[in-house]
């Protein structure tokens, strides 16, 4: 029984309780799976069951099968078209449901009559794909209460999604008909291909397939320009080479661009425009890790692939940010002498509230919890010493 | 995501068919229990990975990874069942082909032979080598997993004896479940001497409850889980030039090998 209570203190914050993967028997103390959780495990690992959990595939081939290549390039056009959206310099006019998606995750908001990029954006374009597919499906399942959609059958869906095999087609039938208008809806993000509405048949892309894996899949992964396009150089001038107005709106965010070619782009990076860049809410961090996964194959032959120097001095910019830090606080000032100033702060470090003290001109700072405190507890010190004297 | 360690596991199942043809025991059936211990593995961590091998008289080699065109044609022919994970049925699937491939070329002989159980742990242990490099810098932890059903050979003691201090110096454990057959010398030594687990299973036929508790958790969970550890290691060599096992003997101070008898 012992063990079972230390057990039980052990998995009380845990993940798999909070997930309600686990429950507890209050009487007997004996933590055990959920049923349900159990039994689906169970026909995950023997291969068996009968809810077709992952995905239904067609038995007859498709006339119109279509290959590999093209989803990937199907899936490409598709995300890139709404990032595209997102930085405005777009082309195709999205869909009802994805500009509005696009407003409440806050990446967009209107601005008279337009919608404009907000800080938000800016942070999401530097993301990886998979980070950027995931904060946009989470919003779309908080959105599904409003569209008076199931959402844990569209939870379900997604994982379902991402547990199929590119490049084979499944079944419609077999989706519930929360599932079937979720699946127009991931059919405009790219996450699946439909050839036309009336098709009982759908392909996942690579950018579906790849929701519940651990690998990251960079926007340009699966694309003719699989390989980096960035070479950085240590006096911070910056080549890229990329025609994708996309990737160059994205660089622009904190490169100071100065030519375009043909093919490439060059720009150096600058303190003000990185200052710019940060002030819209993106990272050094988030810049770093941006040209990292985008370098040049010939740039990664070196240790550390990027230079050091633009590397530290970029968080050097960073920090120059964070030079002053406010905190909220009381200040007491103009003592009458000595004595008092030696009391408040004696009492100031009682309570662990001293933020700054000068005995030159005596004045000293607490933070504003202990405020009230240091007052009170001196003027009870003040009143007994009165007391006694007296 | 890249920080994390991947925990590799090599199974290698004793596939020697005097033995397998003279117990009571369902061949099929203890296939499918590894089957789904494999499936449980790599369920664990996304990370996780898994290699198979098997050990037979004649021959030695990989069940899993190994692709044929053979087997492609099969499962591009035959579309994946709707309830099995998509990772679970290529490693099942790939493992069953193979071993169905080796069972057609199997002839039948009079004589008992053993299986190359050396051999085998020699691949293992190699292809961990390849699995660390190709990872780097990522760690790997690995181990290996025999089911063994053969008793020693004591001709393989000093093949074995290599591997066993190969894998320690490679930090890799040695785990064996003992499913037929009596305790076997050499394997204790090897999971002692690796710090890995040896069960010898009871109830062949529960053969997953085995699997599952015993080898399913890797290194850093097994500190917390109190696992069976192996209560008396036999500690017997075998002579170098007879090939017996033997409970005295003497150690040449030069090159350290046993001996049954001094010239």
């Amino acid at each position: 029984m012992n063990v079972g209570q230390d057990l039980r203190e052990k998995l009380k914050d845990s993940e798999l309780l909070k997930l309600n993967l686990i429950q507890t028997d209050p009487m007997t103390n004996f933590s055990s799976l959920h049923p349900q959780f159990q039994t689906n495990l169970h026909n995950a690992l023997i291969c068996g069951g009968v809810n077709n959990n992952f995905g239904q595939q067609n038995e007859q081939p498709d006339k119109n099968s279509v290959d590999t290549k093209f989803l990937d390039s199907y899936a490409l056009e598709a995300w890139e078209s709404v990032l595209h959206y997102l930085v405005g310099t777009q082309s195709r006019k999205l869909s009802k449901s994805l500009l509005h998606l696009l407003r409440n995750s806050g990446l967009m908001d209107l601005k008279g009559d337009q919608l404009v990029i907000t800080r938000k954006g800016f942070q999401f374009l530097l993301q990886d794909v998979k980070v950027q597919v995931w904060a946009f499906l989470l919003q779309y399942l908080d959105s599904a209460t409003d569209l008076h959609m199931d959402s844990i059958d569209m939870l379900n869906f997604l994982f379902q999604l991402g547990n199929l095999e590119f490049g084979k087609d499944y079944s419609l039938e077999v989706l519930t008909d929360t599932q079937k208008i979720m699946l127009t809806e991931l059919k405009h993000m790219g996450l699946v291909y439909q050839r036309n509405k009336k098709s009982s048949r759908f392909y996942p892309t690579r950018l579906a397939t790849s929701l519940t894996s651990g690998q990251m899949i960079s926007s340009s992964d699966s694309s003719q320009e699989s390989e980096g396009y960035i070479v950085l150089e240590t006096n911070y001038r910056l080549y890229a080479y990329c025609i994708s107005p996309l990737q160059i709106a994205v660089l622009s965010l904190f490169v100071d661009l100065k030519a375009r070619f043909p093919n490439m782009v060059v720009g150096l990076i600058t303190r003000d425009k990185v200052r710019e860049a940060l002030e819209k809410g993106i990272t050094a961090e988030q810049i770093i890790s941006y040209l990292t996964s985008h370098a040049h194959p010939e740039m990664r032959k070196s240790n550390p692939v990027l230079p050091v120097t633009v590397i530290d001095q970029l968080r050097l910019w960073e920090l120059e940010k964070h030079r002053i830090k406010a905190v909220p606080a009381l200040l007491f000032s103009e003592m009458s002498g000595e004595q008092e100033f030696n009391d408040i702060l004696e009492i100031a470090k009682r309570f662990n509230c001293l933020v700054f003290a000068n005995k030159k001109d005596r004045s000293i700072v607490v933070n504003s919890e202990g405020g009230d405190k240091v007052k009170s507890e001196y003027r009870r010190i003040r009143e007994e010493r009165r007391q006694n004297r007296g | 995501m890249s920080g994390e360690s991947i925990d590799f596991i090599s199974v290698i199942i004793d596939l020697n068919p005097y033995i397998w043809s003279a117990s009571k025991l369902s061949l099929e059936q203890t296939i499918n229990h590894i089957l789904i211990f494999v499936n449980s593995h790599v369920s664990l961590n996304y990370n996780n990975q898994v290699a198979v091998f098997y050990s037979h008289p004649n021959s030695t080699d990989f069940l899993f990874p190994k692709h044929s065109e053979s087997l492609d044609k099969k499962l591009e022919a035959r579309n994946k069942p709707g309830n099995a994970y998509k990772q679970f049925w290529h490693i099942n699937e790939q493992i069953l082909f193979n071993l169905k491939a080796l069972a057609s070329l199997d002839t039948e002989e009079e004589e008992f032979k053993p299986s190359l159980l050396s051999n085998t742990i020699s691949m293992a242990l190699t292809y961990i080598n390849r699995i660390i490099r190709k990872y780097e810098p990522q760690t790997v932890n690995s181990r290996i997993i025999i089911v063994s059903v053969s008793p020693d050979i004591p001709s393989q003691y000093i093949t074995i004896m290599n591997n066993i201090f190969c894998a320690q110096r490679l930090m890799i454990k040695m785990d064996i479940c003992k499913l037929l057959n009596e305790d076997s010398v050499f394997l204790q030594q090897a999971a002692y001497l690796t710090s890995g687990v040896y069960v010898k299973v009871e109830y062949p036929e529960r053969l997953i409850h085995y699997l599952m508790h015993s080898f399913l958790p890797n290194s850093s969970m097994r500190e917390t889980l109190a696992l069976r550890s192996g209560d008396q290691v036999d500690f017997r060599a075998a002579c170098f030039c007879h090939k017996k096992i033997v409970d005295v003997g003497f150690v040449c101070s030069v090159c350290l090998s046993s001996k049954e008898f001094i010239y």
